[in-house]
């Protein structure tokens, strides 16, 4: 599994479409949780508004992943399927859940350099708070960080296998794309079936909403509810990418 | 086994794989749902229950009962209130155990359907909400009925958040707090009374004129031995009240008038040195052991009644305005006018207050604002000196200075682009209209060692372009009247900023507009001899100037004149032709303090003659009690002005209820924090001021962000990772090639 991990960490950071989703993950939080989010929550920007929070920043994660990390999941089995260096892989003397394991674990630790490269907004906000004679919010910003990794993993185990379904990086970034933004948008459907099916089935819809549960995190309100939906959908997808590919070998 | 029943197996294996995974997690989601375990990782815990609620609920005689009614079709956004309320409800309970029950959630049932239902809510005082969604209005229930002995009457909240009803539960355990209930016994309310009362007996008369009853003088005797008897037993009960007993027939205030051969007895009780109670016609002292408790302790209870201080100037303020709809708006929005509303908003109740020989400033009053006192006659200073002695507490928005037309005075170009071409090319000179303002009550601020300044302070705009865009120029797209929100269209609006660290009471206040402010001189001599404890509350911020006016003050008005490059952009000129304007850095001087102590007061100083009514009052002489008060000063009579040259409002009153963060943001917001915070720390104690600092987001920046650091924040968090980026790709393309093939 580790093999398969560094394997895959390095392929990432060996190329340059690694560093290009590096650089526009960062530039793209930047730009959305300054500019756009604060924008459409109060009509001024982050700086004008004054608020050293980073509320802001965190609600413009689940967007900027949705986008972003169907990029990076993209290539887990695209390349190995077309190069035909799945059937090496499919022989070698370790399990599938192994080797899905090795690329999950790789395109996390990915996702975990990604939101590293965005550690200088916090750190000037926190400094800001502290000489703005506020107590720093350290825990609401490890807990945001926290809550991004565990969606942003959610989102690439979904990405990983919608690309063991195809053979088409293409087609698997689309397919991701359109699940991961339905995940975060599933939310503006909850009107529609309030009128039709009554609170329960609102707050059943409200609670698959990814965006929902990211909201109080990014608050500094760390719900379990949250992380453990993340981690559910993370797990189905893993489960399902890990049968998706033995159907490949049985089939 | 051949490969397509193989196939199939995996496919059942796989099916039910699948199955099994979404069974467990389901239930794993339903358990944490319900059970929704959370961590509160903020700073000042603002998702968990505050201290303050918590000391205000211990501090309840009586516990507090609550029940959550909600609606069980509900708006979208609403669809965990059920679950957050509870939750809030219940901690709250955990918290503070046997004073606060949680008697649980009542679903109530479809409103549409049964008006049996609402008709039992409307009994409970349950009213129902609506909000409009894109799919139309949704009517429903979410309110928390609380019960209390404490409370009276029951209370209702309506639910708009979880931390909003943290709030108000809050505010009602400390009213509930406040408002004692009645002790059962006389000797337990004399007791309860405290100190601070003084009982003055007044003897009764006997006429002397035709048909002299003899029976008179034995009815005297009797009643006075009576009353004796009955000052024995204050004095067991209440040493402190009975040592304050005066007996004074020979009293001015001896008025008893005997009647068909009666004796009349009074007793005077005085709380506070000017909250006083009359039990008037005593024939008898059958009685008034009990009627004499009951009213000393009534007399004693904590006041809650909020006064707005309408000086007799007020009505004269705002001269330019001519117009008679002007006029008439004016009389709605000034800032008396303002305050009252938000006061109520507030939960207080707001009394008109003026000060006249007839009508003085009762201590029922529990704090007092003033706002711009200008004009003061020599009767509404001493009442306002009487009443901070008295224990008063007291808001002042004070200055010698008014500049209601700050914002509009100067005549700017809205089509500079350097400060060369700041002011109009036909306007070289204009006129800052300033007023200076007559007996105020700087004298006695003076004296407690508080001097004002002399000089206004405005503000030095981040930018140019944006600065002559502002209120002073009213365009179509960039007017905005919130100097908060957009600083650098403020115009000359200076804004102050909190102490490091903040203050209590401005903690969450994060930069209070202020028209021509003037900094406070604290002279720490004088209020050391007087024994007030003074704290700074806001300050001007670095950057702003002070313009030093002339010192003949009889100028109406301030003259400048355009020009200047660099540093001396401002008005070169003031008060032209008298003086050379002085432009000093004003950060860091105080323009709001908080004054604690037994303020200064001769019990001997008789009221002044009021002329017009030609009443002389005598002075309070002992019947004076002294209790320590508190005084906050804010030095800018105008903050509260919100009106321009036109009489146009420039800021509208937010419809806010009590918890003020909804408007925290603009200008109004940080006013009415402000004020909230201050009136409601006299009021109630500064327990709700932390309950509403712990239920507002944090923090905020005071100061504007400067262009030089929003380049810098952007460039480090914009330009940072991509140059590493291609960093490393241009030494790994490097290392490449440099590797053998």
């Amino acid at each position: 599994m580790m093999a398969i991990f560094r394997r895959e960490l390095a392929a990432l950071l060996g190329s340059a479409v690694g560093w290009v989703l590096l650089a526009g993950f960062a530039t793209a939080m930047v730009v959305l949780g300054a500019f756009v989010m604060p924008r459409a929550g109060s009509g001024a920007d982050w700086f004008t508004a004054r608020e050293l929070t980073m509320s802001s920043f965190f609600g413009a994660f689940p967007w900027v992943a949705a986008v972003v990390l169907p990029a990076v999941s993209m290539r887990a089995w695209g390349e190995d399927f077309r190069g035909g260096s799945y059937q090496l892989l499919a022989t070698l003397p370790m399990r599938t859940r192994a080797v899905v394991a090795g690329k999950f674990l790789a395109f996390t630790a990915f996702l975990g350099l990604m939101l590293a490269g965005t550690m200088m907004w916090p750190v000037m906000v926190l400094s800001a708070q502290a000489s703005a004679g506020s107590t720093p919010e350290i825990g609401t910003v490890i807990g945001g960080y926290a809550g991004c990794l565990a969606l942003g993993a959610s989102f690439i185990a979904v990405g990983m296998f919608i690309g063991s379904l195809t053979g088409s990086q293409m087609a698997a970034y689309i397919a991701t794309l359109v699940a991961c933004g339905g995940l975060v948008a599933w939310r503006q459907f909850t009107g529609v079936a309030e009128d039709q099916g009554g609170t329960l089935s609102a707050a059943v819809i409200n609670y698959v909403s990814v965006e929902g549960h990211f909201v109080p995190i990014a608050r500094g309100h760390f719900r379990f509810e949250g992380i453990v939906w993340y981690g559910s959908i993370t797990v189905l997808a893993l489960v399902m990418n890990v049968l998706a590919l033995d159907r490949r070998r049985h089939a | 086994m051949s490969g397509r029943p193989r196939y199939r197996a995996f496919l059942r294996h796989a099916v039910l794989a699948v199955l099994a995974t979404v069974a467990v997690l389901a239930a794993v989601n339903v358990a944490v749902w319900h059970a929704a375990p959370a961590f509160d990782l903020t700073a000042n815990h603002r998702h968990s229950v505050s201290p303050g609620t918590v000391r205000a609920l211990s501090g309840m005689a009586w516990p507090m009962t609550a029940t959550f009614y909600v609606s069980r079709e509900r708006p979208p956004s609403t669809a965990d209130l059920k679950r957050d309320v509870s939750a809030k409800l219940a901690a709250i309970a955990a918290s503070v155990p046997g004073q606060f029950q949680f008697a649980g959630a009542r679903a109530v049932v479809d409103v549409e359907s049964t008006s049996v239902a609402e008709g039992e809510l409307a009994r409970l005082g349950v009213k129902p909400l609506t909000v409009t969604t894109p799919n139309g209005t949704v009517r429903y229930f979410a309110a928390v009925r609380l019960e209390s002995v404490g409370l009276g009457e029951p209370a209702v909240v309506q639910v708009e958040t979880p931390e909003r009803v943290e709030y108000e539960i809050a505010t009602l355990a400390l009213k509930a707090r406040i408002g004692r209930a009645e002790p059962p016994t006389p000797e337990a309310k004399l007791a309860a009374a405290g100190g601070g009362l003084s009982i003055t007996y007044v003897g009764g008369s006997r006429i002397t004129g035709p048909g002299d009853d003899g029976r008179l003088p034995v009815a005297w005797a009797h009643l006075e031995k009576e009353a004796e008897e009955l000052f024995v037993r204050i004095r067991a009960a209440n040493p402190e009240i009975g040592a304050r007993i005066d007996t004074d027939p020979a009293s001015p205030l001896r008025t008893g008038l005997p009647i068909n051969g009666t004796v009349y007895s009074h007793f005077v009780l005085v709380h506070g040195g000017r909250r006083t109670a009359r039990i008037d016609s005593v024939t008898s002292m059958e009685g008034m052991f009990g009627l004499l408790a009951r009213t000393a302790w009534e007399l004693t209870l904590p006041r809650r009644k909020v006064g707005v201080f309408h000086c007799g100037d007020s009505p004269a303020f705002r001269p330019e305005l001519h117009d008679a709809e002007a006029r008439r708006i004016y009389l709605n929005w000034s800032p008396e006018g303002r305050l009252m509303r938000m006061l109520e908003q507030l939960g207080h109740e707001p009394v008109e207050v003026r000060a006249t020989a007839e009508m003085g400033i009762t201590t029922e009053i529990a704090a007092l604002v003033v706002p711009r006192p200008s004009g003061l006659t020599p009767i509404e200073e001493y009442e306002l000196r009487a009443y901070m002695a008295a224990g008063g507490n007291m808001l002042l928005f004070h200055g010698e200075w008014h500049i209601p037309l700050i914002d509009r005075a100067l005549a700017l170009n809205p089509q500079a682009q350097i400060i060369g071409e700041l002011f109009m090319a036909g306007e070289p000179a204009g006129l800052l209209q300033v007023r200076h303002a007559g007996n105020t009550l700087s004298g006695y601020l003076a004296g407690l060692g508080l001097e004002t300044g002399a000089g206004i302070a405005v503000s030095v705009p981040e930018s140019l372009p944006a600065r002559v865009l502002g209120p002073s120029r009213r365009t179509t797209s960039l007017h905005t009247a919130e100097p908060s929100l957009y600083p650098a269209r403020a115009g000359l609006v200076p804004v102050a900023s909190g102490v490091v660290p903040p203050h209590p009471l401005v903690q969450d206040v994060t930069a209070l507009p202020l028209r021509g402010a003037s900094p406070l001189i604290l002279k720490p001599e004088r209020l050391g001899e007087l024994g007030l404890e003074v704290a700074e509350l806001l300050v001007l911020p670095p950057g702003s100037l002070l313009l030093a006016l002339d010192a003949s003050r009889d100028g109406a008005s301030l003259q400048y004149a355009a020009g200047g490059s660099g540093d001396g952009w401002f008005p070169e000129t003031l008060n032209q032709g008298k003086r050379e304007p002085e432009q000093v850095d004003a950060g860091g001087l105080p323009v709001a303090v908080m004054v604690r102590g037994q303020f200064p007061f001769d019990v001997n100083e008789a009221p002044p003659v009021d002329a017009g009514a030609g009443v002389k009052l005598s002075a309070p002489g002992n019947r004076f009690v002294r209790s320590p008060g508190q005084l906050a000063v804010v030095a800018s009579p105008d903050a509260l002005e919100h009106l321009d040259s036109e009489g146009g409002d420039v800021a509208g009153l937010p419809r806010s209820g009590p918890l003020v963060g909804d408007v925290y943001r603009t200008s109004e917001g940080a006013i009415r924090r402000m004020v909230a915070n201050v009136v409601d720390s006299f009021v109630f104690g500064e327990e709700l001021i932390e309950v509403r600092q712990s239920l507002l987001p944090t923090p905020r920046r005071v100061t504007p962000w400067s262009n030089d650091e929003r380049m810098l924040w952007l460039g480090l968090n914009l330009g940072l990772v991509p140059a590493v980026a291609v960093l490393v790709w241009i030494g790994m393309a490097l290392r490449r090639r440099r590797r053998p093939a």
